[in-house]
């Protein structure tokens, strides 16, 4: 029952205070190095040599790198529990990011999980049929330390009862 | 100040997508036509990361010294970037302040206005960069 429930919910279905662990993540170099030298050129990101004589003593993730995951872990846990949904209750977008802040930084090896809790929804109504969600997301590195973390505002789809 | 310009070809925006963001109308044109977007488009967390580098680059070139981002307090996605769209960016300065999670940094706050073509804005960005001080 309640695997089909969490599949079939549109915006008014969505309780606030809902919370999920929805993914984790182990960054490689390589990946790092990879996604720095076409997004985020800096020493620090792509060059592991340079990076040791730099602030933060090697390699850390770029910034962007660190969301860009949040959204990869966020679909494919859509994947699973929307699987065979092909509407607004899965694919709604993002409009806006609050409060967002990278907390420490993330080295090679690092691995991060991410969570959200559903923090608000407007009573806005967006083109006739999309609700807004507010959610707190933040990521922990294998420590426990908190990494990132910041809210975002994503349509729902209403239902159309 | 105002950046250079940088696009997103369409190779470019279904490889992103199919590693961070793979959601159909970031990767099929079709399934693009159809979403609320009304085309293939970027997602926004690669029009994010080009913006900033964008911005960072302008710092740098107008001698601020930036070391890295920190935060984004605010980001707003206004309009879908579609194939090969040309991004810019415009900045105005805001508040400094003496110190920043980088050691040796202060915080730089920057208000980052992202266009597309026709000065259509595309995204606004509050951003925060460390910037380095001590050269």
């Amino acid at each position: 029952m309640s695997n089909l429930y969490l599949r079939n919910r549109w915006f008014e279905d969505l309780p606030v205070g809902e919370f999920h662990v929805f993914g984790s993540h182990t960054f490689s170099e390589l990946e790092m190095i990879e996604f720095a030298r076409l997004y985020s050129k800096a020493p620090e990101y792509t060059d592991p040599e340079a990076a040791r004589a730099l602030r933060w003593g090697g390699l850390v993730a770029a910034p962007w790198h660190i969301c860009a995951m949040w959204m990869r872990k966020m679909v494919d846990y859509m994947e699973v529990y929307a699987q065979g949904v092909n509407d607004g209750r899965r694919n709604g977008a993002g409009i806006s990011v609050q409060s967002m802040t990278w907390l420490e930084p993330v080295r090679p090896g690092h691995t991060l999980t991410y969570t959200y809790e559903i923090i608000a929804k407007s009573d806005k109504v967006i083109r006739d049929k999309w609700g807004v969600i507010r959610s707190r997301n933040e990521a922990f590195n294998q420590n426990g330390a908190k990494v990132l973390s910041f809210e975002i505002d994503i349509l729902a789809e209403r239902g159309t009862d | 100040m105002k950046s250079h310009q940088r696009s997103l070809s369409q190779e470019e925006i279904i490889d992103f997508a199919q590693a961070f963001d793979p959601q159909p109308y970031h990767m099929d044109a079709a399934a693009g036509d159809a979403s609320i977007f009304g085309g293939l488009c970027a997602s926004g967390w690669q029009v994010a990361a080009v913006a900033t580098q964008l911005a960072s680059d302008t710092l740098a070139a107008e001698g601020y010294n930036p070391v890295m981002l920190t935060a984004v307090s605010e980001m707003k996605w206004r309009k879908p970037t579609f194939v090969d769209q040309s991004l810019t960016t415009e900045l105005q300065l805001g508040e400094r302040q003496p110190s920043s999670m980088v050691p040796g940094c202060e915080s730089q706050g920057v208000e980052i206005s992202v266009f597309g073509p026709e000065a259509v804005l595309v995204a606004e960005i509050s951003a925060i960069f460390a910037v380095d001080t001590s050269q």
